[in-house]
């Protein structure tokens, strides 16, 4: 069964920041970091990912694509076995990525109430595995993505001119 | 050996624009891989004041002056800058940045010398890395530290 991969601010989602926030109760998360599960319309948009990771760079490199000044990569796995047995509604949808075959690996998370996303949040934090790649990372697998033609560059959003020269990607006008 | 920095002698104009700008940054949200109008007008106000702009961010950020998820985006900012003029002073700030008490400003801190990718700050993160209480953000340091040991072993082959 796949992995469901949601972008986060990894400083976020740090258990236990007592130095931050001392008034925090143990396990018990920061408020911010739902800001990172804010829905639209009730409905918060995820990709799948296989269990040994294998398409996780093509998933990356295709959401940081869409960046204007793509850098560092923070992000929260979780099965979507467990949310489907906890009841979340999960949808295809296609994405709106530059990469079509990442694309097709979006679905949404649907009727969404108040409580179903700190449920949901709760889940990221005691079962999901977060993590973060590092820009040098993240641009290996940008420029892995274009040589490979999985990037449509007409699609792609980056607008640092320094970003688009390092990627070969014409400067936009 | 860089001179000290003497806080009385910066310039109370600029101060106040660096001022400024952190409390309406406070207003924004931040996303990674974005910019933003707090991160565009910080980089425009580096490159107009240059050398003092760093004394400035020093006292600001270190001083801890300002809002730390504020400063923490501008250390992230302040290690993508292209310049090697203010790449020594950067990368001081950066690494001082490590031992901020706020986990956020040192994550900023800790990012901020992956984009820069210079070795030199090889001793300031491992010292980071064994202080470090937060497990994800010393997993996170140590990635950083492993990244700067990788580009120093290609340097040097």
């Amino acid at each position: 069964m796949p992995l469901v991969l949601r972008g986060i601010r990894f400083n976020r989602w740090y258990k236990n920041p007592v130095q931050d926030f001392p008034w925090l109760a143990p396990g018990e998360l920061p408020g911010d970091s739902l800001a990172d599960i804010a829905p639209q319309r009730c409905t918060l948009s995820v990709y799948l990912v296989e269990d040994n990771h294998s398409n996780l760079w093509r998933v990356i490199a295709a959401l940081t694509a869409n960046q204007t000044s793509p850098s560092h990569f923070g992000f929260a796995l979780i099965d979507l076995q467990m949310l489907n047995s906890m009841g979340f509604k999960i949808v295809d949808q296609p994405g709106d990525t530059a990469d079509s075959i990442v694309n097709s690996w979006h679905r949404d998370i649907v009727e969404l109430s108040a409580t179903r996303l700190l449920a949901l949040a709760q889940t990221i934090q005691s079962h999901g595995a977060t993590d973060q790649i590092l820009e040098k990372e993240v641009h290996n697998w940008i420029t892995r993505s274009i040589y490979s033609n999985f990037l449509d560059q007409q699609r792609i959003k980056i607008t640092s001119e320094r970003l688009r020269l390092k990627f070969g990607l014409p400067l936009k006008k | 050996m860089n001179k000290p920095v003497d806080f009385y002698e910066l310039p109370i104009e600029v101060e106040r624009k660096f001022e400024t700008l952190f409390i309406q940054g406070q207003d924004e949200s931040f996303e990674d891989g974005m910019e933003s109008q707090f991160s565009t007008n910080l980089l425009l106000l580096m490159n107009r004041y240059n050398e003092v702009a760093i004394e400035i961010l020093v006292y600001l950020i270190i001083g801890e002056r300002v809002n730390p998820v504020v400063a923490a985006e501008a250390l992230r900012w302040v290690g993508r800058i292209n310049d090697s003029s203010s790449h020594r002073r950067r990368r001081w700030l950066l690494e001082r940045a490590l031992t901020s008490p706020h986990s956020r400003v040192r994550d900023g801190a800790a990012l901020g010398l992956a984009f820069m990718d210079d070795p030199a700050a090889i001793p300031s993160l491992r010292y980071a890395v064994e202080r470090e209480d937060i497990d994800m953000l010393r997993q996170d340091m140590t990635q950083v530290l492993e990244q700067l040991e990788q580009t120093r072993s290609q340097k040097s082959s």
